[in-house]
């Protein structure tokens, strides 16, 4: 996917607004990540005012996927704040899996 | 023949194998190197107690090193660290944070994540554990000389934790569940309400066992800020059993203690008081059924008291031992202490007993902890009794005297014994005192006791204002002026 940083700006804008389906419902990309142990283990150590937002976007957005509607534009998840909070849970996974790498190791 | 019974020393361990072709000399010879080899051997072991020395040093980042060498402590080394933290340092706010980070110990720090820890103490075959007091929280580990390095920087390492949110979090919801334990144990209720009301619930009265209902109101930041404040070179005491003075020193100043990072706003700092503990003396009273526990205290004497006192007042504990209903055969358990014989005088009013004495830095606690097994017996004949046995010890002299004096000799002796029991021994000396006195030295200050300065010391102890807890049947307790005028 590095071709899109060759594109130009508007075709990025038009990209994003279009193809990022997920936003127009009001998720996060970290939203969309499957439940593993791994996940399921950092939910556990996110901070629970960010856990808090993650089920009320998720409420918002099985409201919508029942109404088969998207949310007006002006409530679209703002990318700014996506990739803060996808950065943080990449983080913490990323520390839960050396810990479980660490575990298993232990283990053989 | 030297061959032959090589062979035979080799194949001693499989008893079923027959030996072939042995003539009836080899076999009897067979059974003396068996005996040989099983006999236990008791005469001149090489094995000599040297002389136990106690040094205490400073190191230039402000740890305080203190060690204890000689003697008999086993082929093992202790190591331990004292946090001059605990529960008197508490507020209002913080209460119960002293037991949240003792639990919090062994959890990650900045160099490993709890599991590796943990298994790495384990893999090096040593044991540690953390114990949080009023006054100081204690991180105490056994290993063998050979990984001694290792387990020191361990012990570097545990003084530096991250304190993640959802460890604390973690940590919290099994503090409480310890708290609601131990608030199962009546003795260690007794003991807290003793406390709170010996010093009005301020400093040493401040609750140790952590209270659930504060526990849900320490916030991450606080903790974070309290852990900033504690794990400061400064604040610490590094104890050494078993190890010489000039290696700890030495290899203590290549490793770092205390936290580094000191982040946290400055909205959640936390206060920690550093005051003066003032004994006030009070009541406590609190309903139970099942049965009846009292403990009567006075103001003892201070860690920092001269060493003269300090042994006097062991003497005095030792006059009046302990005593209970179960029966003790072994002698050396106290059959011969006053308060023995007062279980034996007061016809199953009163079931057990024992004579108390805490010093802590500046303040202390004396006096006899008794309880009832059913609740039929009223505080007041109890508290009656521990009153006149108090005034009685006083005035001892003679036989007594001296078998007080040995006990009290034996008990610093004993304690010095045990590794994990020497490492507290030295190192709350070092904690409080600036001078670190060997077992053999109070031993010899103890020899130097006479009646007199048991007299003066239990004067001096009666004359404060009496701390009466009381759990159980509260029909007829004494107040501290009916107590004070039995007293005199």
């Amino acid at each position: 996917m590095s071709f899109v940083k060759f594109l130009p700006e508007t075709v990025v804008k038009r990209l994003q607004n279009s193809w990022l389906e997920y936003r127009k419902i009001g998720l996060y990309y970290a939203d969309l990540y499957n439940e593993t142990p791994v996940m399921k283990e950092a939910l556990n150590r996110l901070p629970p005012q960010v856990l808090v937002e993650r089920d009320r976007r998720k409420a918002i957005a099985f409201d919508c996927n029942v109404k088969k509607i998207y949310l007006p534009e002006n409530l679209w998840s703002d990318l700014e704040k996506d990739k803060i909070y996808t950065d943080q849970v990449e983080g913490v996974m990323q520390q839960v899996e050396k810990e479980f790498e660490i575990r298993r190791q232990f283990r053989e | 023949m030297e061959e032959q019974r090589q062979y035979i020393r080799r194949i001693s361990n499989h008893s079923y194998i027959i030996i072939q072709d042995t003539l009836i000399n080899d076999y009897l010879q067979e059974i003396d190197i068996k005996r040989q080899l099983y006999q236990p051997v008791y005469s001149s072991s090489s094995f000599q107690e040297t002389k136990r020395v106690a040094e205490l040093s400073t190191l230039s980042n402000g740890l305080k090193v203190v060690s204890l060498s000689g003697g008999f402590t086993g082929p093992a080394v202790s190591l331990g660290l004292f946090v001059n933290t605990g529960s008197r340092f508490e507020t209002q706010q913080t209460a119960g944070v002293n037991q949240l980070l003792k639990n919090m110990v062994f959890q990650s720090n900045a160099s490993k994540i709890h599991l590796e820890v943990q298994r790495e103490i384990e893999v090096m075959g040593s044991t540690a554990f953390a114990q949080a007091s009023r006054d100081n929280l204690l991180i105490s580990t056994q290993t063998l000389p050979t990984s001694s390095l290792q387990m020191l920087s361990i012990i570097g390492e545990l003084t530096n934790p991250t304190l993640p949110y959802h460890e604390v979090r973690d940590t919290a919801s099994f503090t409480n569940e310890e708290s609601e334990s131990l608030s199962h144990c009546s003795e260690t209720s007794l003991f807290e309400d003793l406390h709170r009301a010996a010093y009005r619930g301020r400093t040493l009265g401040r609750p140790l066992v952590a209270p659930s209902c504060n526990l849900g109101n320490l916030s991450h930041e606080q903790v974070q800020s309290y852990a900033n404040q504690i794990y400061s070179p400064s604040n610490m005491v590094l104890v050494g059993v078993g190890l010489a003075h000039k290696e700890l020193v030495s290899e203590a100043e290549h490793i770092t203690f205390g936290r580094q990072t000191s982040t946290g706003s400055s909205a959640a700092n936390v206060q920690i008081p550093r005051s003066q503990a003032k004994y006030v003396g009070g009541d406590s009273l609190t309903y139970q059924t099942g049965s009846t526990s009292v403990a009567l205290a006075f103001e003892g004497f201070a860690a920092s008291a001269s060493t003269k006192d300090l042994v006097a007042s062991a003497v005095l504990q030792a006059i009046l031992g302990s005593g209970s209903v179960q029966p003790l055969t072994a002698p050396g358990a106290g059959k011969t202490s006053r308060l023995f014989n007062l279980l034996e005088k007061s016809n199953g009013a009163v079931e057990s007993a024992e004579c108390f004495s805490f010093n802590y830095a500046d303040s202390g606690l004396f006096g006899i902890y008794a309880s009832a097994a059913d609740a039929t017996t009223d505080a007041a004949t109890i508290v009656k009794q521990l009153v006149a046995e108090l005034v009685a010890a006083s005035r001892t002299s003679g036989q007594e005297l001296e078998r007080a004096k040995q006990l009290t000799k034996k008990h610093y002796f004993e304690l010095c014994e045990q590794r994990s029991s020497a490492l507290e021994f030295v190192g709350k000396q070092a904690l409080y005192n600036t001078k670190v006195l060997t077992p053999e030295e109070f031993a010899a200050a103890v020899s130097q006791v006479t009646a007199e300065d048991v007299k003066r010391v239990a004067s001096k102890i009666l004359a404060s204002r009496p701390t009466l807890a009381v759990r159980g049947n509260l029909d007829n307790v004494p107040t501290q002026d009916e107590i004070s005028i039995t007293l005199v």
